[in-house]
């Protein structure tokens, strides 16, 4: 097996600012999309724990808060699911 | 609801306003300099359920939008070649025809001339984007802060199961005998043999506060037994329980039943668990509609025994000394701590609470005097609240009575017969 590596016969990848930047833009997109992903996860969390803490003085209310914590995960899932099939070509990695 | 949970709900609603405001705001202005349709896409963003309009949005906005021309600061978009207010050149050109370059070009569509790699860089440089970068730090932070603020409110709420718990122990039937409700019940238990029988009265609710009345009847005792109270927290969801344990020992008991009084005070209703040596038992339970009390003889004796085995010689004993304290009155305003002056004579107690004694009266000042009573060497009381102070010193305690207040620690009659005076 042939361990040397010959630089001078293969050009490197030209590096030019506008593909560095477009992919600096691109990473961006995906550490907040990622990032807001968190905070919907931390959302539903809060939702959750504030239906528990509203049950301790009111069913009703907290009975609404856990509709609304349903409703918000069904059309998150929806969304999701819509987002990933229609769009996904958006976010090209 | 408490005003504290009330108050908590609110910054916590509060918080969650916050965030589809804050996001509103900057999608309507960004959108806007994007030439967006703003009103639309903020709706997106705002009614998107847990931030998938914001997502959606931050993906498909133009990449262009939000540019102004480098000379006059008039707002471009990436699509101009030339600013429409000052004329200045928003996109390099072809060296070969002088056609509008854009940067990720590398031949020029009209004439084919390779781009050269100082051609391919925008003229109009993009400012960053620091309203998203605050938002994204928010929509982490808020959550966590109320995550925080919650689970510290579900934890004071498991904390706070206030209650007051009383019980007289070691009563007789007799002690009921002017009470048709409580004699009739113990007849009818009686005549359904051994067993353990409650009789409930739930006092009206003042406010908040929930009170309860439980006569626990054992029938069927073939030796003596000890009985404690205390109250538990089932979960968050099953509320308070009323612990009430029994411990049989191995010698004989003069008395074939056990009848003991406990009054709960919580701001819920609790669920009575009665332990017998360790295990769980079943009890048969009675609503009485009338209130449950005994004979005010009887209380004056009861309450009279339980101070008596309370009483100290010495005053520098401190955890006899508030073990006294509790079994009084006084702990009814609150927290408190003594201090003992015991380095020369004569030797007094301070009482601190935090609270105002605008209540004190004479059942307080009763107290003071039992106090006197049941410590053998004390001299004097002060009892000090947040507006004020009330003492009482030996003499002046004898003088009140007309006999020498350390009487009391004598035997349990003298102070029998003063509780029931005072009742």
């Amino acid at each position: 097996m042939k361990l040397n590596f010959e630089f001078d016969s293969f050009e490197p990848p030209v590096l030019r600012e506008q593909d560095l930047r477009e992919i600096l833009e691109k990473r961006q997109l995906i550490k907040r999309a990622l990032m807001l992903t968190l905070a919907s996860a931390l959302i539903h969390i809060c939702l959750a724990l504030l239906a528990l803490y509203l049950s301790l003085h009111s069913l009703p209310a907290a009975l609404v808060c856990l509709f609304f914590l349903g409703v918000s995960l069904l059309n998150s899932g929806i969304a999701a699911v819509l987002f990933t099939r229609k769009m996904m070509n958006v976010i090209p990695y | 609801m408490s005003l504290y949970a009330s108050w908590m709900i609110l910054v916590v609603m509060g918080l969650f306003l916050i965030l589809p405001v804050m996001i509103g705001v900057y999608v309507y202005r960004d959108s806007e300099s994007r030439g967006m349709n703003a009103p639309l896409w903020t709706l997106i963003a705002v009614l998107g359920p847990a931030f998938v309009g914001l997502i959606i949005y931050l993906i498909v906005r133009s990449e262009g939008g939000s540019l102004k021309c480098p000379q006059c600061q008039y707002p471009v978009t990436d699509k101009y070649a030339l600013c429409p207010n000052c004329g200045a050149s928003l996109k390099h050109r072809c060296r070969g025809c002088g056609n509008p370059l854009e940067p990720s070009w590398r031949q020029c569509p009209s004439c084919g001339l390779s781009v050269p790699d100082d051609q391919r860089s925008p003229v109009v440089e993009r400012p960053a984007d620091r309203g998203l970068g605050k938002i994204l730090i928010a929509v982490i932070l808020i959550p966590l802060l109320i995550m925080g603020l919650l689970v510290g409110g579900l934890v004071t709420f498991r904390s706070s199961i206030s209650s007051s718990v009383g019980s007289v122990d070691g009563m007789r039937i007799e002690d009921y005998a002017d009470m048709p409700v409580v004699s009739g019940w113990l007849k009818e238990s009686d005549q359904l043999g051994d067993g353990i029988y409650v009789l409930e009265y739930e006092y009206p609710r003042e406010g908040d506060w929930a009170k309860v009345s439980y006569l626990i009847y054992r029938k069927g005792l073939t030796s003596m037994t000890n009985v404690s109270v205390g109250s538990s927290s089932l979960g968050l969801f099953k509320g308070p329980a009323l612990d009430v344990t029994y411990n049989d020992f191995e010698s004989p008991s003069e008395l074939d039943y056990h009848l003991y009084q406990v009054d709960y005070s919580a701001d819920k209703v609790p669920r009575l668990v009665i332990q017998v040596n360790g295990q769980e038992a079943s009890y048969r339970q009675t609503i009485s509609a009338e209130p449950l009390s005994f004979s005010e003889a009887s209380m004056g004796s009861h309450e009279a025994s339980n101070l008596y085995e309370a009483r100290t010689p010495y005053l520098g004993n401190a955890s006899a000394v508030v073990n006294l304290i509790d079994r009084t009155g006084l702990p009814r305003f609150g927290p408190y701590t003594i201090e003992l002056q015991t380095k020369e004579e004569p030797f007094g107690l301070r009482i601190f609470f935090e609270a105002s004694l605008e209540t004190f009266g004479q059942q307080d000042r009763a107290y003071a005097i039992i106090l006197l009573g049941l410590i053998e060497n004390l001299s004097y009381v002060e009892i000090i609240g947040s507006d004020g102070t009330q003492s009482i010193t030996i003499q002046e305690a004898s003088e009140e009575l007309g006999y020498d207040v350390k009487e009391f620690g004598q035997s349990p009659g003298k102070l029998a017969e003063y509780l029931k005076s005072l009742y």
